[in-house]
């Protein structure tokens, strides 16, 4: 009697440690280079963004293909804030000895992918001094988190574990 | 063997295994991480070099003149030295501290570029004779080629845009020392001697002998006009030293690619066989159009110039970087062709970095930052024009298109003169040259459309290409006074 349950005892470690710890191990280690490589492809393009001042249908579209090619879905988020000197220019020309304030407004993914497509050079450009954020998480559940859900029963549609984001001011004028 | 001996032997031999490999994955994702931590510093911290370089130029009004800009370029690289230190988390930290890790810092300006490496120094203390090296300015190098020849020997300094320097000795004229624009003589219109118009689309001839009544605002806020005849002093005097040029055919046999020579008098093997005459303008070697034989030479020229001058600034850095603190062989990134079409387009700073340990590698990278806001080359996309609504537009805005008739008097200034600049008398104050404010359809927001000057009207051609002339004309140049 106590050798069978011991041996029942021996046969789930034995499944746990034989095939559900390397499959979770290998798939956490799977999304880590998805991860990698998610983060880098932002940076990149975001960087690309900011030497360049613009975004480019060819840059958004290889962008998107890198990270279709990890094997999950992806939601992009982009936003732009331009920048506006006008309301400081004001308040500089009231009194010559004050700097004035500059302001920016924000424009967001649909509204650039707008702009994008309907322009002729298949871009939209930015100037010196705008600033551009760009956040990317994963839509899909990965066999990390479903394995995850599973077994420390964790749930919720938003836990996603593939995230990147990077964002900097824009060096360049994009129309020169 | 039993079912439990087999499991603890799998589990001997995969449990490490797998840890072992997340362990090397982490090491490499975080090396991955640090690498890009770094680039975007070393990005941002060129960035801010050129950001001082603007600015610092901006109010400069001798920033034109070689010796006022190695003040400006100086002050731009302790910018960086300081911003990299800071983003590097060392802030405070001198900038001989980070320093050995800049094997070069090169900027690109409008006739030629400065060099920001290590070189060797010598000085004496104390009778005893020390030498180390450090970084230094190197003086500016031009973007200039000699062409020799037999009996001549002729030296041409090129620019971004289509000024040239011609100086030297040809066989049976002498010595010759000559600088101006070059313009394609078919496309102009003139009365005698006099140019009166440039055919600047097929449909359209600019008027080229006109005066343009220009204002901006001083210090003071008073509203200053001038007369400019530059449009026409551009035009006449291209059209001059075109003239003189064509004219010169031994000149025109001399400026071949196959006989330019390098500095130590060998010949480039670039060029072997090339024997265009580069100084051939014509409707077909226009010095205006990217494609033309003129243009394409001139490229190629300056994109060796600078390769050499920055391999052998990299050559020094190798061989010496144990005396300042690094040991590392440094190999020069290869610049993308996206990148030299950057530096041979416009203004531009490259810093390289190299060096620092990052997880299990080298670090190794560069960063180029295109200036766009500068004086000291008129990029023709940044000109600005003001309409009569308080607001300056771009040529192709169609906010501005609107608001044009034929009767219109539209100019335009160069982008920098809408920034705000600095006065100091007796207190710091800020005012703008021109006063209006950034139109929301074009500036503020930029417009997406390239410029498409078949698509422009009269007016809007007239006051295009007058405003190039004219700030072209205007622009400092130290060979200006060889006519």
């Amino acid at each position: 009697m106590g050798d069978t349950l011991i041996t029942i005892v021996a046969i789930f470690l034995a499944a746990i440690l034989m095939f559900i710890f390397p499959l979770m191990s290998i798939s956490d280690r799977n999304d880590d280079v998805a991860q990698l490589s998610v983060q880098t492809k932002t940076v990149e393009f975001v960087d690309n963004i900011r030497s360049t001042g613009k975004i480019t249908q060819d840059n958004y579209d290889a962008f998107i293909q890198t990270l279709a090619a990890t094997g999950n879905s992806y939601d992009v988020e982009m936003e732009v804030k331009v920048l506006d000197e006008n309301p400081g220019k004001k308040t500089a020309q009231t009194s010559t000895d004050k700097i004035g304030e500059n302001i920016y407004y924000s424009e967001y993914t649909s509204q650039i992918l707008e702009k994008m497509n309907t322009s002729s050079s298949k871009s939209v450009k930015l100037k010196e001094g705008d600033l551009i954020s760009v956040s990317v998480k994963n839509t899909n559940t990965t066999i990390s988190q479903m394995l995850k859900n599973f077994f420390y029963s964790i749930s919720g549609n938003d836990t996603y574990n593939i995230t990147a984001s990077h964002s900097g001011v824009v060096m360049t004028n994009g129309s020169e | 063997m039993k079912l439990q001996n087999m499991t603890v032997i799998f589990s001997i031999i995969v449990i490490p295994v797998t840890l072992i490999l997340s362990a090397y994955i982490g090491v490499q994702i975080d090396t991955a991480h640090l690498q890009q931590m770094y680039d975007t510093k070393l990005m941002d911290a060129t960035h801010d070099a050129l950001a001082a370089f603007e600015l610092n130029t901006i109010n400069n009004k001798y920033s034109n003149n070689a010796d006022s800009i190695r003040r400006d370029v100086q002050a731009a690289i302790n910018t960086f030295s300081t911003s990299l230190a800071t983003g590097m988390g060392i802030s405070g930290a001198n900038s001989s501290y980070i320093m050995p890790y800049i094997p070069a810092l090169v900027f690109t300006l409008y006739d030629g570029y400065y060099i920001y490496s290590p070189n060797e120094y010598t000085y004496e203390e104390n009778g005893v004779t020390k030498t180390g090296y450090e970084h230094i300015l190197k003086p500016y190098i031009h973007y200039s080629v000699r062409y020799k020849t037999a009996l001549s020997d002729i030296v041409i300094n090129y620019s971004l845009d289509n000024y040239i320097t011609v100086y030297g000795n040809i066989s049976g004229v002498g010595y010759i020392a000559k600088s101006g624009y070059l313009i394609d003589l078919n496309k102009v219109v003139k009365s005698g001697n006099e140019v009166t118009g440039y055919r600047v689309t097929n449909t359209y001839t600019l008027q080229t002998n006109i005066v343009e009544t220009l204002s901006e605002k001083n210090e003071e806020g008073q509203v200053v006009t001038r007369q400019s005849d530059s449009v026409k002093k551009y035009y006449q005097e291209a059209y001059e030293f075109t003239n003189w040029l064509l004219n010169e055919v031994r000149l025109q046999d001399i400026v071949r690619p196959q006989n330019a020579v390098k500095s130590d008098g060998s010949k480039y093997e670039e060029f072997a066989g090339d024997n265009t005459s580069i100084l051939n303008i014509s409707s077909t070697n226009d010095p205006e159009d990217r494609a033309s034989a003129f243009n394409q030479h001139k490229r190629e020229i300056m994109r060796i110039s600078i390769q050499e001058n920055l391999n052998n600034a990299i050559k020094v850095y190798n061989e010496h970087s144990p005396s300042m603190g690094t040991h590392a062989n440094f190999q020069m990134p290869i610049l993308t062709d996206l990148d030299w079409e950057k530096l041979l387009t416009n203004i531009n700073i490259i810093s390289f970095m190299e060096g620092i340990p990052v997880g299990t590698k080298i670090y190794n990278n560069y960063a180029i930052v295109t200036s766009t806001q500068n004086k000291q080359y008129i990029n023709p996309n940044s000109i600005y024009f003001i309409d009569n609504t308080n607001t300056y537009h771009r040529i192709n805005c169609p906010v501005l298109e609107q608001s044009l008739n034929s009767g219109s008097n539209l100019i335009g200034y160069k982008s920098i003169d809408f920034r705000k600049m600095q006065s100091t008398v007796n207190d710091t104050t800020y005012y703008y040259k021109h006063p209006e404010y950034a139109c929301y359809t074009c500036i503020v927001n930029t417009l997406d459309e390239d410029i498409n000057v078949n698509e422009l009207s009269n007016v809007q051609l007239q006051a295009y290409y007058s405003a190039i002339a004219r700030e072209r004309y205007d622009l400092d140049k130290i060979t200006k006074m060889l006519k």
